[in-house]
């Protein structure tokens, strides 16, 4: 979990809005069940590359997807990024 | 009579029968991952989420919107126009409605009048339903409207209403406008974000050829309608408050995931064959009817003339005879299933002038044929040449 962001959703259908931009996008992702330290929510979240940080945010802005956040795990934590 | 015996011409009121992959693709969501969508992680849930989004995407992309997430799932049309009605209106708002409209938008517009809530009239049309824009241009002038309400094409006529030239009317003067896309979704090209309609609520099982029990509402990003129905949606499950993102929001209560998976398959079709192919075929098929009609002496037809745009809708009335026997005996002698009656539209009648004898409405679909349509045409001949 070092190398990945994990982006948490208010709405399933967000989320598998997001995976399919995602993947169209050719970013490496995967689905992980939302950690309850995030959210008791929408039970998806999507977790990609650090590297590709820039290009996810882009895509979120460009389409008007609503995510709750995306987070950084920090030990047993996560925190949220700014964006 | 055997089914492969009988015409149906009765695609106004749902397509029938649907591609046979539509009926494929519902059993096999019933029997091979049927959970509940948006309920759980586990992989069959996630899979019939991913149907959904899927159909959503398509619908987006058919209907021209931008985010898939502004088109809701609703059970029918009736229920999505509901949303908006009831959920929009509030005390002293002012609405304009067509004189083409279904029981579906008339009747909760008047259960709000009989509260006290709301003041409706109505816009001005000539027989044949088309739109007088000037009348419609003096009441939105004289009183300020919250909200216009059109049937993009009369489920009795088949005219196609100018919902563009509406809509840029009405939002020049402030008001918000409601489309039902009943008759037109799959049908008739409907680019919902260029038109910039704010509400568009259609049927998944007339022209879009999926299952009874599917429906869609697009609400504007614009706007933020209240919701209709309060409850679960599998999200946000700590709050106390609906969720506020969508399409949760809108969607409260297990979806009708099967019939949605069927409509996927309706929508794949459409989108193969071409909104613009299929209109312009079935707008073929009503011409060819309505030639044949119109050479049987008497018969009246309604709507639009030979020539002029419509829908695959074609309503008539044989003098001196009751529409509903005509129908009965297409059903019983001939075999052909048509709708007869006052079509759930009282408004329209009027509008058309046929308040006291009903009519005899055929209406064209997806596989319809020139074969069918001259049987249908052999069949009204006799039956105005007997009477009833």
């Amino acid at each position: 979990m070092a190398n990945i962001y994990l982006i948490a959703f208010d709405s399933t259908q967000q989320a598998l809005r997001t995976e399919m931009l995602l993947e169209f996008a050719d970013i490496e992702i995967d689905i992980y069940p939302t950690p309850k330290q995030i959210t008791a929510g929408c039970a998806l979240s999507i977790a990609f590359p650090c590297e590709d940080l820039n290009r996810v945010t882009s895509i979120i802005q460009d389409e008007q997807v609503e995510v709750r956040g995306i987070f950084k795990p920090v030990a047993d934590a996560y925190e949220q990024l700014t964006f | 009579m055997e089914r492969s015996q009988i015409i149906y011409l009765d695609h106004a009121a749902t397509s029938f029968p649907k591609p046979e992959r539509v009926a494929l693709a519902v059993a096999d969501a019933i029997s091979n991952y049927g959970a509940n969508p948006g309920r759980g992680a586990h992989r069959l849930a996630v899979q019939a989420s991913r149907v959904i989004m899927e159909t959503r995407f398509m619908l987006a992309k058919l209907f021209g919107v931008k985010n898939p997430n502004d088109i809701i799932f609703t059970s029918n049309t009736s229920v999505a126009l509901n949303m908006v009605i009831q959920g929009l209106l509030v005390q002293g708002d002012h609405v304009i409605y067509s004189g083409i409209e279904h029981n579906s938008v008339r009747r909760p517009l008047e259960a709000l009048k009989t509260d006290g809530r709301i003041t409706i009239s109505e816009m001005k049309m000539n027989e044949h339903g088309i739109v007088n824009v000037t009348d419609l241009e003096d009441q939105l002038k004289n009183r300020k409207t919250r909200l216009v309400i059109v049937n993009h094409a009369s489920n009795l006529l088949g005219t196609i209403v100018p919902i563009e030239a509406i809509t840029a009317l009405a939002h020049r003067y402030g008001a918000l406008v409601l489309v039902d896309a009943a008759q037109t979704a799959g049908t008739y090209p409907l680019n919902i974000e260029r038109l910039q309609v704010d509400f568009v609520a259609m049927p998944g099982h007339k022209g879009l050829l999926g299952p009874q029990g599917t429906a869609a509402l697009y609400i504007s990003p614009a706007i933020d309608l209240k919701p209709f129905i309060y409850g679960g949606t599998g999200s946000q499950s700590e709050k106390i408050e609906q969720p506020t993102v969508r399409p949760d929001r809108y969607e409260t209560g297990t979806l009708n995931m099967p019939g949605i998976a069927g409509l996927r398959e309706g929508l794949k079709y459409v989108i193969a064959q071409t909104v613009e192919y299929i209109h312009q075929r079935e707008w073929a098929h009503s011409q060819t009817m309505m030639q044949g009609l119109s050479a049987i002496p008497g018969i009246q037809l309604l709507g639009p003339a030979i020539g002029e745009e419509r829908v695959g809708i074609v309503s008539f009335v044989i003098p001196n005879q009751d529409s509903a026997k005509v129908a009965f005996e297409l059903d019983k002698s001939f075999g052909i299933a048509v709708r007869a009656g006052y079509h759930c539209t009282p408004l329209a009648h009027a509008t058309a002038g046929t308040l006291d004898t009903g009519a005899i409405r055929a209406s064209i679909g997806w596989c319809t044929t020139e074969a069918e349509i001259a049987t249908f045409i052999n069949a009204i001949k006799s039956i105005a040449k007997n009477g009833n």
